[in-house]
């Protein structure tokens, strides 16, 4: 910038220039003043803005201290409260105004064992102005602890989270910390923003789960009486409504009292449905027998050798019911053989059944709003042995929420659908609804889970949840312990739904290495996991509006027309015998 | 002691100096002390000092800094003008010292250590600078031969490179506003304020593309669900917590999680426990000052009083509603001390420096002429300074 810009008025009358330039500083300056002015002006219109604003707001400050956030109450789809907020004391002190530290270690100690005088001494010496003492204590305790009438002591009221159900519903839920904080389950993903989901505009309004607490009940009572029966490690289930993809009931045990949080973090306590992954064994060939039957490759009607066991190099898969001749394809099913359904899977092609699985949303995270879910553990590439294994379920791992989903899709049409743990309509499934198989194959799955139930490996199961029209597959997975697999351990697992004449709820329930109840009861899925889906369809269908119907014209109906004529027979009479 | 019979310097100053500014001056200094004992404890306890540490320091320092403004402010205007030279010269040595020696905190060398003290030269050079551009700007308008705007853009130049090494955005911000400020007021035309606001647009742009943590904060604030704005955030909370009237001393929570609420952010951290009410008579207090100063710029005869005061004035001003923005999220987070308030040692002797400046230059001066530029009772009286 030049110089001589400035000096543009010519220094000829140098006094007059003077005035000029007096008068010109000066108006100037009334310029300065003037904006000045106006960012002062400007400032204080905020401060009275932030003001007003507080005004109306009613802010009060809640947001310092995490105890006294505000949860809104979660409900079920019925509007039953899963969880409240309820108002509790807490007791604080301030250290800088207690007169006799002594005096009030001893009487706080006396009415309060808990708390040691050590903790209590080197919580009340000191001059901070405030420190936690006991948090969320009865009205009883706080009226004792006020009466000590000890000066620096006081209470303030905070917000607990409090779960009716306790234990029913935990893994759900989740829990929340000292602060109401969520930390697990749908009270974190509420946490992080999830609340869109609700319908609730006002975060007063409860929350509203597709979680049925009647069915929850009973899932989670079923449950608890399976570990006990079977001497289980570990157990689990989700029930899914097939034409929403909506969670009506989901539990895993063991589980924890989301009321004491603490219990969470203990070993093994996770929630095996959406973050645990299992090699689910022959309940899979579900999955193979949907894939292959809608290429086309595959039909009914077709037959497999199963005489002698398929060889990989020095392995050789056998059945495990061995039959050892030639299957029908209802009958490899039925039969649960593993040689019949890996000739199926090679005549589909193992391209094609992994390609299956990637549709089927095997490799996708889960869609749940549950914070705690784990991938699938699947090869990238099936080799021939792979492709083998994976067509009974064993060798790739998978959640039971994933198997759920997808025998969900393979009895409603053929329409995967996302689950979710909040209400949806079926109006709102339909525009989710990723179409995986057709029409037809989702009714020849029908079919072959009601034959099971008739006649196979399902009929424990059939013969609980009499008149209810279940059908299911087994699974007797063998669990890999260091490194092998194990002949003794099993994941046992039955996949059901009900009713196959117009099927609404998909069901997954799991055992974890159950015994034998006595000498004479087996070890497989259908003794355990089977007979406790069926105990448990018999209790919830009557809640969820699913009427007993013994005609045997309806499991008639269910028969593919390319069976009616060439096997009668087929679904008549259930036969007592029981293969598993 | 100060009877008119005597023109004693005590007397002299008493009676010409702007009382109604010097008492703003030291309530504002009493504010800056109140409102540490609310904002900075908890600080303190997160950095693990007693938590009156600030407190008493804060207290500790505002003696010096007021012996200082009330020292400087018995200068007459050519000491003013000397003693504004000497602190630019040694304030321009350490700031390259700084460059070299200087502690780096949070990625920006601004500080000096000196024995067992630190401190921000750049802080000293603001005020000294204000004042010896001015006297330049003064110099150019009465003897327009003289090459005095040559000279202040090449300092300003010099300060503006020091202090983009460092970096530091807000102070050359700042300097280059008093600069400005000047050529303003200097009286230069309207077209080339309009060709120099466009410049300094492009100079904003250019910050934002070249600097990324400049970048990153007017991100932040122009969307403030992008994260980062956590100390606004908490600061408005703050704000907003006490309401009209305040928690009351020590009742406030949200200033507990307000970062550097003892520095930058002590104005909202402070709101909480003093209520807006408060703020908003603090915030007055500081227009007061501003347009008092600045009343009193223009009541100066003198062309070099009326330019320094006037710089000074807008760069306390400007430094005020910058800090007071950003605490109200009106302007991005922008590193910044309310003068005398937020704790900072430099900063509060430096404006201390440039109070003392402003009382000094501001003095009432009836026999002064424009003609001279030089007090006429200099030959009459004698000394009146101090």
């Amino acid at each position: 910038m030049s110089a001589d810009a400035f000096a543009d008025s010519a220094p000829i009358a140098l006094e007059g220039g003077r005035k000029v330039r007096k008068n010109l500083t000066r108006s100037r300056i009334q310029f300065a003043i003037a904006g000045l002015t106006l960012l002062f002006l400007i400032i204080a219109g905020r401060l009275v803005m932030l003001g007003m604003a507080e005004a109306a707001d009613g802010y009060s400050g809640a947001v310092g201290g995490g105890a006294n956030l505000v949860r809104a109450a979660i409900v079920d789809r019925n509007g039953e409260e899963l969880a409240v907020d309820i108002s509790v004391p807490s007791m604080f002190a301030e250290p800088r105004n207690i007169i006799d530290v002594d005096e009030a270690v001893e009487k706080l100690h006396a009415e309060m064992p808990e708390l040691s005088r050590s903790f209590l001494r080197s919580r009340l010496d000191g001059d901070e102005g405030f420190v936690w003492l006991a948090r969320e204590l009865t009205p009883a305790q706080q009226n004792r602890l006020f009466n000590l009438g000890i000066p620096g002591i006081d209470f303030v009221t905070e917000n607990k989270r409090f779960y009716p159900g306790g234990t029913t519903a935990a893994h759900i839920l989740g829990a929340v910390n000292i602060d109401n904080q969520g930390i697990a389950g749908i009270e974190r993903f509420l946490d992080r923003g999830g609340n869109m989901m609700s319908s609730a505009e006002d975060p007063s309004d409860p929350v509203s789960l597709s979680i049925d607490l009647r069915v929850q009940h009973a899932m989670h009572a079923e449950l608890v009486s399976s570990m006990e029966r079977y001497q289980a490690i570990a157990a689990g289930g989700v029930l899914l409504d097939v034409h929403t993809g909506e969670v009506i009931a989901m539990a895993s045990l063991p589980d924890f009292d989301p009321n004491e949080p603490a219990t969470a973090l203990e070993e093994g306590r996770y929630n095996r449905v959406t973050a645990g992954t299992f090699e689910l064994g022959s309940v899979f060939k579900t999955v193979t027998f949907a894939g292959a039957l809608d290429s086309g490759l595959v039909s009914l009607t077709d037959s497999f050798d199963a005489r002698y066991g398929v060889r990989f190099g020095r392995f050789t898969i056998d059945d495990f019911h061995g039959e050892h001749r030639i299957l029908t394809v209802p009958e490899v099913f039925r039969y649960s053989s593993n040689i019949g359904t890996i000739r199926l899977m090679q005549t589909w092609g193992k391209d094609n059944f992994r390609s299956f699985l990637t549709r089927i949303g095997f490799d996708a995270p889960l869609p749940i709003e549950l914070p705690e879910t784990k991938r699938s553990t699947i090869a990238e590439t099936f080799s021939e042995v792979g492709a083998a294994t994976a067509s009974f379920g064993q060798g790739l791992s998978i959640t039971p929420l994933h198997m759920a989903s997808a025998v969900a899709a393979f009895v409603n049409g053929g329409d995967l659908l996302p689950a979710t743990m909040f209400p949806r309509s079926a109006e709102e499934a339909a525009e989710l609804a990723v179409p995986v198989i057709s029409e037809d194959t989702s009714a020849r799955i029908r079919y072959l889970l009601r034959l099971n139930a008739l006649e196979g490996s399902g009929t424990r199961m059939n013969a609980a949840a009499e008149g209810y029209r279940a059908g299911g597959k087994t699974g007797t997975a063998e669990k890999v312990i260091d490194g092998r697999y194990s002949t003794t351990k099993n994941f046992n697992t039955f996949v059901s739904v009900f009713p196959l004449d117009a099927p609404r709820y998909a069901l997954v329930l799991f055992v974890d290495e159950p015994q034998a109840e006595n000498e004479r009861t087996g070890r497989t899925a259908g003794w355990n996991a089977g007979e406790a889906s069926g105990r448990l369809i018999a209790r919830v269908a009557p809640m969820l509006g699913v009427a007993p119907n013994f005609s045997e014209a309806l499991d008639l109906a269910l028969v593919p027309p390319e069976l009616r004529r060439a096997e009668p027979e087929a679904v008549q009479a259930p036969v007592p015998v029981v293969r598993n | 002691m100060f009877s008119r019979a005597r023109k004693t310097p005590l007397a002299e100053w008493w009676w010409t100096v702007d009382r109604e500014l010097l008492v703003a001056l030291v309530l504002l200094m009493l504010c800056g002390i109140t409102l540490s004992f609310a904002a900075s404890p908890p600080v303190a306890e997160r950095l693990g000092l007693s938590p009156w540490h600030f407190v008493v320091r804060h207290s500790l320092l505002s003696i010096p800094a007021l012996a200082i403004m009330i020292g400087v402010s018995f200068m007459n205007p050519k000491m003013a003008r000397v003693s504004a030279l000497i602190v630019l010269i040694a304030g321009l040595v350490m700031m390259v010292l700084t460059l070299r020696y200087g502690i780096e905190v949070k990625g920006a060398r601004r500080w000096l250590s000196f024995a067992g003290q630190s401190l921000q030269p750049s802080e000293f050079v603001k005020p000294a600078f204000a004042v010896i551009a001015g006297w330049l700007f003064a110099e150019k308008m009465v003897k327009p031969e003289m090459p005095a705007h040559t000279i202040a853009i090449a300092l300003l130049g010099s300060i503006v490179t020091l202090l983009m090494l460092q970096p530091d955005f807000g102070q050359t911000v700042l300097v280059v506003a008093i600069w400005t400020a000047l050529l303003f007021l200097s009286g230069i035309s309207w077209v080339i304020i309009g060709i120099l606001g466009l410049i300094a647009m492009a100079g904003a742009y250019a910050a934002y593309a070249a600097f990324p943590h400049i970048a990153r904060r007017i991100d932040s604030f122009l969307g403030p669900d992008g994260g980062g704005s956590y100390q606004v955030d908490r600061a408005l909370e703050s704000m907003m917590e006490g309401g009209w009237f305040g928690r009351g001393p020590g009742e406030a929570i949200v200033r507990r999680y307000v970062p550097d609420a003892h520095a930058d952010f002590v104005f909202s951290a402070a709101a909480g426990e003093f209520g807006i009410l408060f703020c908003i008579v603090l915030v007055g207090l500081i227009g007061f000052i501003v347009l008092r100063s600045m009343l009193g710029a223009q009541s100066q005869l003198n062309l070099f009083s009326r330019l320094a005061v006037s710089a000074l004035t807008i760069q306390f001003g400007l430094q005020s509603v910058i800090n007071l923005s950003v605490n109200l999220s009106l302007l991005p987070a922008k590193g910044m001390t309310l003068p005398f308030v937020s704790y900072g040692g430099t900063s509060m002797l430096a404006t201390a420096y440039a109070m003392g400046l402003i009382l000094a230059l501001s003095r009432r001066k009836p026999e002064e002429r424009l003609t001279t530029g030089l007090p006429a009772y200099r030959s009459a009286v004698g000394t009146e300074a101090a």
